[in-house]
């Protein structure tokens, strides 16, 4: 009968030991993965604050402004970076707040002022570069070279969209 | 048994692994926990500020018809929200305030004299700035614990 001596019983739990690192191993991976997702989804969530905080803010500009200036002169006042650019028959102002880049489509046509607002994350080269052109644009307040203002990269997904409807007519 | 250098290797190996393995399986739980109780503290902090502003646009939309007036004032030197109503032929004014890291709400008929000690408490805030920038437009900015800052526009559309 094979005897078990005390060098068998090491090994044994040597073996044991080995085991329970690579199942601990897998394990903590697994946690370190989850602790990180919840990290990234925790900044996804801020930045989707920061988004819907802003363009809550634009709507309530578009509700309270009687004209299609008087709001990109609104926007121009309430933020810090502001790009105008006149398109035909619209006008696109982009704002930069955080990380988070604004795009606002306003038409005026009729007596109603609509403004489609996008919210996309600032993260790719086109709109780093469009970031530091900014800054210059910010210092003047406004700028209405097109090519200035062409930040954003629209193939990217917006992270919020909102679009805001004020009927002017009474007013103007 | 005798304990040659060999026995001893074979015993004190395993014993090294095993408290390797306790030592990581600590650092893990104590990281995770740390990670978690980060997220959960800045996930609160970011939505204090937001709720309180979200809370004052709210009571400025409730309150934007003809019948009330909104403006922006103050109570006892603290930055307030001041909406007035008419009940019963009598006028109430509602103060939203900021005072002691917390934000408060005090109605009050206008014929009494009303301090900052008298507001119930809504929600906890640092500080509170509201500005009346044109007749139908309100800046709020509302600061929390952690000095983070939301910064929003109301718009009124009562004449």
């Amino acid at each position: 009968m094979h005897r078990i001596t005390r060098q068998n019983k090491s090994s044994i739990f040597l073996l044991e030991l080995i085991f329970s690192i690579l199942i601990f191993i897998v394990s903590a991976a697994i946690c370190v993965q989850l602790c990180a997702n919840a990290r990234v989804l925790s900044n996804e969530t801020a930045k989707l604050d920061t988004a819907v905080t802003d363009c809550s803010s634009i709507a309530e500009l578009v509700y309270s402004s009687d004209s299609e200036s008087a709001l990109v002169a609104s926007l121009e006042d309430n933020f810090d970076k502001v790009m105008v650019n006149d398109k035909s028959g619209a006008q696109e102002v982009r704002i930069i707040n955080d990380d988070i880049t604004i795009v606002c489509e306003i038409e005026s046509a009729n007596q109603m002022l609509t403004a489609h607002i996008s919210a996309y994350e600032e993260d790719s080269p086109e709109s780093t570069k469009t970031s530091s052109k900014s800054s210059a644009a910010s210092s003047k307040g406004s700028s209405n070279d097109a090519s200035n203002g062409k930040p954003a990269d629209k193939s990217s997904k917006p992270i919020y969209e909102l679009n805001a409807k004020h009927f002017t007519g009474a007013k103007a | 048994m005798k304990l040659t250098p060999k026995n001893r290797i074979l015993i004190s190996f395993p014993l090294l692994l095993l408290l390797l393995l306790a030592t990581c399986a600590i650092y893990v739980v104590m990281s995770a926990a740390i990670s978690y109780k980060d997220i959960v503290s800045e996930s609160a902090l970011n939505d204090s500020a937001r709720i309180s502003a979200a809370y004052i646009e709210e009571k400025i939309h409730q309150n934007d018809s003809s019948d009330s007036s909104i403006s922006a004032g103050e109570l006892d030197g603290c930055d307030a929200l001041l909406i007035t109503n008419s009940y019963e032929g009598k006028e109430y004014t509602t103060y939203i305030y900021c005072n002691d890291g917390k934000l408060y709400e005090l109605m009050a008929e206008n014929s009494i004299a009303v301090d900052k000690t008298m507001g119930t408490e809504v929600t906890e805030l640092d500080s509170m700035n509201i500005e009346q920038v044109q007749k139908n437009r309100f800046n709020v900015t509302c600061q929390d614990q952690k000095k983070h800052t939301t910064n929003i526009v109301i718009g009124t559309r009562s004449e």
